[in-house]
């Protein structure tokens, strides 16, 4: 990248426009800026960095715009530069303030901006707008961010000095923006997240095997607890033990007791104890098969318990089964006594119960055929009931009484039944005929009144008809006449007018009159004078014997003289002469205007204008009357119109109406003829009669179907009863008994019948039974003498309790040893599973902690990488500073950790070959210190500009601002001679400096003063 | 005619950190003895008569003092100032030396001039060419049309400013040199001439002290530039020694002194008898004042044996020690041995402080290398196994974050 040429305007020191074309110095190669301190030589740098960055090394952007600079004039910066190829142009403004683009006199903030261009053979293309995308596109086309192209492109030496002077954890900051060393603080970063990960997987497990372990102690401690009881001894008096004996024995210090009540099924880590840090597995496992012994010997005395109390179960139960049999023998034998002392009884009851049971169908039978006769009987009675009231009403009609039969009535009401409904319809006939012949007649009377209404219209118009017509006549008279009152009313305005003007004629003609006689006089006036200075006139113009043009003698003896008049000549003459011609011709014109006027008017003129005007008011007074008459006409035909239109139409109505007062007569008529009809037919019916006629048919329907449903009755019963009496006569034959009286004496009731017969089953059976069961258990054997239970009792319970508890030992035992070798075989596995999670931890720590703390020298990632950076820097810079030295001195990284402060391995030192020893770079002196400088910055730019990826941004340019101060003659020689061999590789360099002996030994190409009126600086560019 | 042909004195130049003051001196003070005692006539001092632009005001005083000196010994001394000099300085009086007897000429002022020297038997031309910065090249000045800053009118108004620059960056060193060679030779009318310049001339040898002539070019000229001159008597060059020409002869009279380790040949002034016909006989006598200098080695045990160098004791001395470890307190042990010791060097050096191996480009390298070597540093060998896996896979993923 090579910068070609840089504008800037109203920036820095500089108030107005500044443009240095670094391209007529390239061939100078390595130039001096020159000029006092202050003056602005760094500027040019400053300027060049906030084109491409729009930043500045050491100054804020508030120091961009020119304190010197006109409110008007834009701050902008502008820098052309070739990469590669290809040139661009970058221009870049901040914010400021400049006058509004309306050429009003406001002043409006402009934002900060920046544009890049590529310039082609003609023209110029934009490459990027805006900061944004400018910035971006700079960094990739230059390939340094600002602060590394402000280190190293523009060498502050006082900076670079800072650089070599600076302790490790400053140049450690300082590398950092010049070498991106992100990446390995993400990877220490990664380390340390990946084995706190891990470290927080380990401890879990931890937890769980502690907890495990802690577990198995404590199941262990209580089995080995419960396997310390001593055996209980046999105690007859079955005094009562408890598990709790297991309490008084003395525990471990530490663990906690409780174990009848913790669950074995309880998977959730318990607290841990203070005393698993102590907890060996091996050793728990050890112990654990200690136990075995103990649990045999347990088990053998368990199994001896258990068979004891077997043994007394059996005797009590055998004990206890034995006197039972005894006891039932017993009883059986005091049962079998009494029931058969009981039987007798119970035989002659079941006697009489048999008896009983032989009579009963008789009894039945008889009982039965009495009911079906009391039914019969009453059914009848029923039929009796209902024929009553049907019998009334059939009196009431004087109907023929029947048989009383529902069949027989039922005939009879349907005959009634149809004569009534005869009856009705006739009635109802005639009342119908009679409502339509009143409906006829009300409807006659209205069409009549309606007729009377129509002629009574027609007469009311033909009367107003008549009375127009009269009053139309004299109307038409009157409008006949209009037009041609208009046109008298038209002639007289004409007149009035035409009589105004002769009026004014008149007067017209008298002042034509007038001027024309003045303007005679006139002009006879002036003839007049005319004549009488015409001779003067002429006589002036007499010439000595010319002749006189009046009397054309050649004498003139006495020329007239001028009379002092005004002289008039020829012109007024005839001025005067046609103005009095004018006149008179207006005179002639007025007059012949009154006549004209005057003839039109006619007998008119005589006449006065009011005269005129009265005439005129009444010609319009009768134009209005006839105007009114015709409007009156107008309205009365319109009016007739319209009356004669509704006689029309009401004699139509009244014919219509006629027509259909006659149909209605007609129609009358008919009904008259249909009521007589109706009337003969209903001559004979008495209304009442059959009013009451409904009624009784209403009533006798009703009654009908009881009266069948009773006579149903009685046939069913008559049935049942016939029956009945045959039954009962046929039981009787069968039972034997000579009557019913007879078995009526033996019958008991049924269910004493049924008691008596079961009570002798019950005996029966009951002997057999016991007799029975007494032989069974003779079998069994029962013993003479009832043996004694209580003892056998005692002594089981006794037995069974110790082998109860026992168990219960071995149980407790057997389960705390088997959820010990359960926690035992979970640590184990939990053990196992989470090795590989230690393992993983142990790597992550280490490889954390190494590249953190940086192993054996103590040097962490990121610092060993820029410390390489550095190497790379230092061999750079000791191609120069050998050469500055003659070899003396050169750079190096001291890498020695000798130094107890944490910040190490990115120190510099110089080696003194004169010495063989290096020393601290504070230790140079000021010369010498910016030749190390001075080459640490070239060694800098080198490696810069080599970059990461090969692509060789090489610099073109570069600027050293300040230090030669320092030097001493022969090492300022030794200091530009590096210089100039920098040039020797193509680079243009420029050195921003006071020094004298610099100017005098280089070219100096841009000197820069201040301006002579104290506003700001101003340069000059010498090629 | 006898000329006592010198050049390139460097007055208030040190060696190393030594002042050679009062060699310088001491040279002056022999060089005005030779003079009177060889009847030298004239005496040409080719150039870089002071060290640097700014010279110490002693050298000033012994250069006025020397002048004055040989003056009085009624030889002419003519000098011209060399790229060491600041022309303008020097040369500032040049006008109203000349009638003293001391022709100096500096700059473009009077360049291309021949100066008419009544010698003894003769006339003699003397073009004197002083160094030529060519950026100050005044305007019209050379006979390259190409190279001339005005049109053919000689008004530099009318040309364009890129043609102009253009034209002014194409002078080098050797063209203003042979446009002012060029300016002289139409004046050179009698039978002997006397060039007097400061510049490199192909052909000849360098030493590790000349300042270069030019920045970005060679700075050299043909020596077919001085044929025609009976006499060429050049400085710049700080090694004595002939050029090869046809038709004249070109000679560098080398610096008084030894200024440099790689001047270990023996340092003269150059006595030149020249007849009238332009034919000349040339003696080199050596200079037997100042140090030598000496450039030796060995280990720094060698070098402590004070009978290794016997010579070098008391010259200027660079020491270069070949002993593998490094070496403490080199210069001050030498000292005691080498009273002028200037330079030490350590060759090879072990521990890095000198030429080895290139560091690689750390940034070049792929990062998990980086954190190998890393790695392999910290902790004494490379990263293996678990380790290696376990880095490949975290640099991969903190690769892909930064990216993001």
């Amino acid at each position: 990248m090579r910068p070609l040429r840089i504008e800037f305007q109203a920036f820095g020191p500089y108030p107005e426009r500044v443009e240095v074309d670094l391209t007529t110095l390239e061939h100078c190669g390595l130039f001096v800026v020159a000029g006092d301190t202050g003056t602005g030589k760094t500027t040019i740098l400053d300027a060049m960095s906030y084109a491409l960055y729009g930043s500045m090394p050491l100054k804020s952007s508030a120091e961009i715009r020119s304190h010197h600079a006109e409110r008007g004039i834009r701050t902008e910066v502008k820098l052309t530069f070739r990469v590669g190829d290809e040139t661009y142009i970058v221009e870049r403004v901040p914010t400021q303030e400049r006058r509004g683009k309306n050429a009003s006199a406001e002043f409006v903030t402009e934002r900060t901006n920046a544009h890049l261009t590529i310039v082609g053979d003609d023209s110029t293309e934009p490459v990027a707008t805006g900061v944004t995308n400018v910035d971006a596109k700079i960094k990739e086309l230059v390939g340094l961010s600002a602060s590394q192209f402000q280190r190293v492109v523009l060498l502050p030496q006082a900076k670079v000095t800072e650089f070599l002077l600076a302790d490790s954890k400053d140049r450690e900051a300082l590398l950092e923006q010049l070498f991106d060393g992100r990446l390995f603080d993400v990877i220490v970063d990664e380390l340390k997240r990946r084995a706190d990960e891990a470290s927080s997987s380990v401890d879990d497990a931890d937890r769980e095997l502690r907890s495990h372990l802690s577990a198995a102690a404590r199941e262990l401690d209580l089995a080995e607890t419960s396997l310390r009881e001593p055996a209980d001894p046999e105690d007859a008096s079955g005094a009562d033990h408890t598990a709790a004996d297991a309490d008084d024995e003395p525990s471990k210090p530490g663990e906690s007791v409780g174990a009848a009540d913790s669950d074995p099924e309880d998977d959730e880590p318990a607290p841990v104890d203070q005393a698993t840090a102590d907890l060996d597995p091996l050793d728990l496992r050890s112990r654990l098969v200690a136990t075995e012994p103990a649990l045999a010997d347990l088990e053998q005395e368990d199994a001896a318990a258990a068979d004891a109390a077997t043994n007394a179960a059996a005797a009590l139960s055998h004990a206890q089964s034995a006197a039972d049999r005894f006891d039932q023998a017993v009883t059986l034998g005091a049962q079998i006594e009494g029931l058969r002392s009981q039987r007798p009884d119970a035989e002659e009851g079941a006697e009489r119960a048999r008896r009983s049971q032989h009579a009963r169908p008789v009894v039945d039978a008889t009982v039965s055929a009495r009911a079906a006769s009391d039914a019969l009987t009453n059914s009848e009675e029923q039929v009796r009931l209902a024929r009553e009231p049907i019998d009334r009403i059939l009196l009431d009609l004087g109907a023929m009484p029947t048989d009383g039969s529902p069949e027989a009535t039922r005939e009879l009401l349907d005959g009634l039944r149809n004569q009534h409904r005869a009856q009705v319809a006739a009635l109802a006939a005639l009342d119908q005929a009679i409502a339509e012949l009143e409906q006829s007649d009300r409807n006659r009377e209205l069409l009549a009144q309606e007729v009377a209404r129509h002629q009574q219209q027609v007469d009311a118009d033909q009367n107003r008809l008549t009375v127009i017509d009269e009053l139309l006549i004299p109307l038409a008279a009157q409008v006949a006449d209009l037009a041609m009152l208009e046109q008298q009313v038209t002639v007289a305005e004409s007149a009035i007018t035409a009589r105004r003007d002769l009026d004014e004629a008149r007067v017209r003609a008298v002042e034509a009159t007038n001027e024309a006689s003045r303007l005679t006089a006139v002009h006879a006036e002036v003839l007049g004078r005319f004549v009488a200075t015409s001779a003067p006139r002429l006589a002036a113009g007499l010439i000595a014997d010319e002749p006189c043009p009046v009397c054309g003698s050649r004498d003139h003896p006495e020329p007239a003289t001028s009379s002092g008049d005004e002289p008039v000549d020829q012109t007024d003459l005839d001025a005067a002469a046609s103005a009095r011609d004018a006149a008179v011709r207006v005179r002639q014109d007025a007059e012949i205007e009154e006549r004209r006027i005057t003839v039109e008017l006619g007998e008119a003129a005589t006449r006065t204008v009011d005269e005129l005007e009265v005439s005129l008011a009444d010609a319009k007074a009768a134009v209005e009357a006839a105007e009114r008459a015709k409007s009156e006409q107008a309205k009365l035909t319109e009016e007739r119109q319209a009356v004669e239109k509704r006689r029309t139409e009401a004699v139509l109505a009244a014919t219509d109406t006629t027509g259909r007062l006659t149909e209605v007569d007609r129609q009358r008529e008919t009904h008259t003829s249909t009521v007589e009809n109706a009337r003969i037919n209903a001559a004979d019916i008495d209304r009442a009669e059959v009013e009451s006629l409904t009624g009784h048919l209403a009533g006798l329907d009703r009654l009908v179907p009881p009266l069948e449903n009773a006579a149903n009755e009685v046939r069913v019963a008559t049935g049942a009863h016939q029956e009945a009496a045959a039954r009962a006569a046929d039981a009787l034959e069968r039972s034997g008994f000579a009557s019913a009286a007879d078995a009526q004496a033996v019958v008991i009731d049924i269910e004493v019948e049924g008691r008596l017969l079961q009570a002798l089953e019950t005996v029966t059976t009951e002997i057999t039974r016991c007799t029975g069961r007494l032989e069974t258990l003779e079998e069994q054997g029962v013993p003479e003498e009832r043996p004694d239970v209580e003892a056998a009792e005692s002594t089981n319970q006794r037995l069974a309790a110790i082998a109860e508890r026992l168990r219960n030992r071995l149980h407790q035992v057997r389960s705390a040893l088997d959820r010990t070798q359960d926690a035992l075989d979970r640590h184990a596995d939990v053990e196992a599973g989470s090795a590989g999670t230690r393992e993983t931890l142990e790597l992550l720590s280490r490889a954390h902690t190494v590249c953190k703390d940086g192993g054996g020298p103590k040097i962490p990632l990121k610092r060993w990488i820029l410390a390489r950076e550095l190497e790379r820097v230092t061999r750079a810079a000791n191609e120069h500073l050998r050469a500055m030295t003659n070899g003396r001195y050169s750079l190096g990284v001291r890498p020695d950790t000798s130094d107890a402060r944490r910040s190490q391995g990115l120190g510099l030192e110089v080696f003194d070959a004169e010495t063989g020893q290096g020393r601290s770079t504070a230790s140079l002196s000021g010369g010498e210190q910016f030749q190390a400088s001075l080459a640490l910055a070239l060694g800098l730019a080198d490696v810069v500009s080599q970059g990461g990826t090969g692509s060789g941004h090489r610099f073109e340019a570069l600027f050293v601002d300040e230090g030669f101060g320092a030097l001493d003659p022969d090492a300022l020689d030794d200091a530009i001679e590096t210089l100039q061999s920098l040039h020797a590789t193509g680079r243009t360099i420029g050195v921003i400096t006071h020094v004298e002996a610099m100017k005098e030994r280089l070219h100096v190409g841009i000197q820069v003063e201040r301006r002579p009126d104290g506003r700001g600086s101003r340069l000059t560019v010498l090629p | 005619m006898r000329i006592a042909h010198t050049s390139d004195w460097h007055l208030g130049r040190s060696f190393g950190e030594v002042s050679l003051r009062d060699d310088q001196a001491r040279f002056c003070d022999w060089f005005v003895k030779l003079v009177g005692e060889q009847g030298c006539e004239l005496v040409v001092i080719a150039g870089d008569i002071y060290d640097r632009a700014i010279a110490p005001t002693e050298s000033i005083d012994l250069f006025r003092d020397t002048v004055r000196r040989l003056l009085a010994t009624r030889a002419k001394v003519v000098a011209i100032t060399g790229n060491h000099d600041a022309a303008d300085r020097v040369a500032a009086y040049s006008e109203l030396l000349d009638q003293s007897g001391l022709l100096l000429r500096g700059g473009y002022d009077r360049i291309g001039e021949v100066i008419p020297l009544p010698a003894s038997d003769g006339p003699l031309d003397l073009v004197l060419l002083p160094f030529l910065h060519p950026q100050i090249a005044p305007d019209g000045f050379g006979t390259d049309p190409a190279a001339r800053d005005t049109d053919e009118h000689g008004d530099s108004e009318d040309v364009d400013v890129d043609v102009l620059l253009r034209r002014r960056s194409r002078r080098t060193h050797a063209s203003v040199l042979t446009d002012a060679v060029a300016l002289a030779r139409p004046g050179l009318t009698c039978g002997r001439s006397l060039a007097v310049a400061h510049a490199f001339v192909a052909g000849g040898a360098e030493s590790a002290s000349e300042r270069r002539l030019e920045v970005g070019g060679t700075g050299q000229v043909g020596a077919e530039l001085f044929s025609g001159f009976s006499y060429t008597a050049l400085g710049h060059l700080h090694r004595p020694q002939d050029v090869p020409v046809d038709g004249g002869h070109v000679r560098y009279s080398g610096t008084p002194l030894p200024y440099s380790f790689s001047e270990d040949h023996p340092k003269s002034v150059t006595i030149v008898d020249l007849a009238t016909d332009g034919t000349c006989t040339v003696e080199q006598v050596p200079v037997p004042v100042g140090r030598a200098v000496h450039r030796i080695s060995g280990t720094i045990d060698e070098l402590l044996e004070p009978g290794r160098f016997p010579e070098a004791h008391n010259g200027f001395v660079q020491a270069t020690v070949t002993d593998r470890e490094t070496v403490r307190e080199a210069k001050a042990r030498l000292l005691d041995v080498y009273p002028f010791v200037v330079e030490v060097r350590l060759a090879p050096v072990a521990d890095g402080h000198g030429p080895g191996p290139a560091p690689e480009n750390i940034r070049e390298v792929p990062p998990l290398q980086a954190v190998s070597s890393f790695w392999e540093a910290a902790e004494g060998s490379p990263p293996t196994g678990a380790v290696l896996e376990l880095l490949t896979d975290v640099v991969a993923t903190s690769v892909q974050a930064v990216e993001q």
